[in-house]
């Protein structure tokens, strides 16, 4: 793995309009705030986070699938944003996405074959019967039969139509890959499948990896390094080992207690902070996880002042004014 | 002491045309009094449509519940029940609670209207004490605030309160066994740790017994006094669970946990089943686990029965006469 920073993204910003109340001033809801962060390349950056973290827009930020309001993504020393047209289509070459549900993303009146091959004539790798072939080679590369080819989505299995929606974005041979929640709704035997696939191919393609994902138990097979997001901010990112031994974090302490383990004796996942994460709740001013945070250290500072996110101990960064003296959640009696 | 047994359940759906599902077949399970069973098992593996039977909801035609089958409960054979005798223990004897309180909860009704319903359905309180009740009721599941909740409606709550809000419901009746059918998968991990909490407590504070469906064995692990595991409409393992997941005793329940991706132990490559589970329509002949079994040999073309492996420990599989084949 190198240091070269493939994927760097500063203070970017994105937010949506909420629904207008009559006479009142319309809300934004801001779903990515401020959020900086970097993937070297060869390597697999993870982005955990619970429902309305932000973690998705940001990874379509990311390939600029939408525009953020604010902030800069850089890939490959190419500012994106800036980019247009056929300079922009070269660069989505090089960077593509697989989505959560191939069922969705799949069109269901083409054949899965075409569906891997349409890229390859769209980006002029190949045409005709050189495309088909690069197809049939992908799909095979992915562990599906070349007869499939012809087969329609619905024919396939939800792994198999996973297999086909990695094999659509290898089809341009990309050097990055945004997984966007890649077996979260696969059976455990088949997200097995899935996730063994998707460390073969990083190897033997050195590709570079933005994971997005819920399941910090998925994440820890992949990632050589997490980020935590907690609505909208980035609270912890750190190298994958040293936040699941020692989270800096109240929140990423949170998030791994309540965890569930395949083993009786590690006892039931833990629900160490109440409530849930709302964005309606979110305070204006202090820190985001103010009102949930179970640090027994919480004090006023907490709730005026919104903590920076700080590199706390060497490739460690958190946002929490106690990260040096973490959270740690007690063991189970 | 048992208090629902089923033994030997199969239900079949018929489709135009089409082949016949057996998306149950041949399910047999008990649930103590009192006690937290886990029924685990992934998609199409039957595990709803056997939730569904036991208070006999799913609808008929198309579905057919095999007459030679039975589910006993306090007695009665619910199987046999009519319609007027089975409606009390509906909510009354046994409750179900769902995956998706946002589509099982009415969107045009308050929480309070709905709990009320519910309410006076089995009591026979005016609207003033049931509103007080549901109220009560609200507060033993952890809805704080609840005369507030009451007037609101099921978009204007989050999803762990909604979930909150259909316990709720199903506890209005006194039932003693509540079926929870993944009560805790359109949750976040931090809420879902919360909901158990709540199932675990309702358990120990009021007696209630518990079936408890999920297709996540690490959930299961956490919660669970007895697991059992169904495969292609069987239960195919069953024991204590602190023995199932210790010592497995069935080829699949073994391969399905060293699958699980675990936070406590990073591993690049996971071990995974080949293949992928069968559909309901054409399950294989004799073992059904046989195709993806790593152990697989001549005996499995015959269906192995349900024998015991150990203390209050049964498996389907014949490894258990032969355990040397299983090697070191």
């Amino acid at each position: 793995m190198s240091t070269e920073r493939l994927l760097e993204i500063e203070q970017l910003v994105k937010g949506f309009p909420l629904p207008a109340a009559p006479f009142r001033a319309p809300l934004r809801l801001l779903a990515v705030d401020h959020v900086s962060l970097f993937v070297h390349r060869g390597e697999t950056l993870a982005l955990v986070g619970e429902s309305g973290s932000g973690k998705t827009t940001l990874g379509r930020c990311a390939l600029r699938l939408i525009e953020p309001d604010a902030g800069t993504v850089h890939f490959a020393g190419l500012n994106l944003l800036a980019l247009r047209g056929e300079a922009l289509r070269r660069l989505r070459r090089r960077a593509q996405m697989v989505f959560q549900d191939a069922t969705l993303s799949l069109n269901p009146r083409m054949r899965v074959g075409r569906a891997v091959g349409e890229p390859i004539e769209m980006h002029q790798v190949a045409r005709g019967a050189a495309a088909r072939e690069r197809a049939v080679a992908l799909l095979q590369e992915v562990g599906l039969d070349p007869a499939q080819a012809e087969c329609y989505p619905h024919q396939l299995s939800g792994g198999q139509r996973q297999r086909v929606g990695i094999a659509r974005a290898l089809s341009v041979d990309p050097e990055f890959l945004v997984l966007d929640e890649p077996v979260s709704s696969l059976d455990v035997s088949i997200g097995a499948q899935v996730l063994n696939l998707l460390a073969d191919l990083q190897e033997r393609r050195g590709l570079t990896y933005l994971l997005i994902a819920h399941d910090l138990a998925v994440v820890r097979h992949l990632a050589t390094r997490v980020a935590v997001m907690y609505l909208g901010r980035l609270v912890e990112s750190a190298p994958a080992d040293p936040l699941y031994r020692k989270p800096l974090h109240p929140y990423t302490a949170s998030l791994l207690a309540a965890a569930p383990v395949p083993d009786p004796a590690a006892g039931p996942p833990r629900a160490v902070i109440a409530g849930e994460p709302s964005s309606m709740a979110r305070p204006v001013r202090g820190c985001p996880f103010y009102p949930r945070c179970p640090h027994p250290a919480k004090d006023t500072r907490c709730k005026e002042e919104t903590p920076d996110l700080r590199e706390v101990e060497t490739g460690r960064w958190a946002a929490c004014h106690y990260a040096n003296d973490p959270f740690l959640a007690a063991p189970t009696p | 002491m048992t208090l629902l047994s089923v033994q030997d359940l199969t239900v079949t759906f018929r489709t135009r045309g089409g082949p016949v599902s057996r998306p149950v077949d041949g399910a047999s399970l008990d649930l103590e009094r009192g006690e937290l069973l886990a029924l685990v098992g992934e998609s199409g593996c039957g595990k709803t449509t056997l939730a569904l039977s036991l208070l006999r909801l799913i609808p008929e035609p198309p579905g057919r519940i095999d007459p030679s089958g039975r589910i006993t409960f306090d007695g009665a054979d619910l199987l046999r029940l009519s319609p007027a005798e089975l409606r009390p223990v509906r909510g009354g004897g046994i409750a179900l609670i769902f995956q998706d309180p946002g589509s099982s909860l009415n969107p045009v009704l308050t929480i309070g209207a709905q709990v009320v319903e519910v309410v006076r359905a089995h009591t026979t309180l005016d609207r003033r004490a049931a509103r007080a009740r549901a109220r009560g009721l609200l507060a033993s599941v952890g809805v704080g605030d609840a005369e507030y909740r009451l007037d609101q409606y099921p978009h204007q709550l989050s999803g762990g309160l909604r979930q909150r809000a259909m316990i709720a419901m199903a506890l209005a009746g006194n039932p003693r066994v509540l079926i929870a059918d993944e009560p805790t998968t359109a949750l976040d991990v931090t809420v879902q740790a919360q909901i158990l909490d709540l199932l675990a407590d309702l358990k120990r504070r009021l007696g209630l017994a518990i079936l408890f469906i999920t297709h996540d064995l690490s959930l299961a692990a956490g919660v669970a006094d007895r697991v059992a595991v169904m495969y292609a409409g069987r239960v195919v393992e069953q024991a204590p669970a602190a023995r199932l997941f210790a010592a497995p005793s069935h080829p699949y329940t073994a391969a399905l946990l060293a699958a699980i991706p675990r936070v406590d132990r990073p591993a690049r490559r996971l071990s995974v089943i080949p293949g992928q589970p069968p559909p309901a329509t054409d399950w294989p002949r004799g073992c059904r686990f046989r195709p993806r079994c790593r152990y697989a040999w001549a005996r499995c073309a015959d269906e192995p029965p349900l024998q015991e492996a150990g203390p209050d420990h049964q498996a389907r599989c014949w490894l258990i006469n032969e355990p040397e084949r299983r090697g070191p």
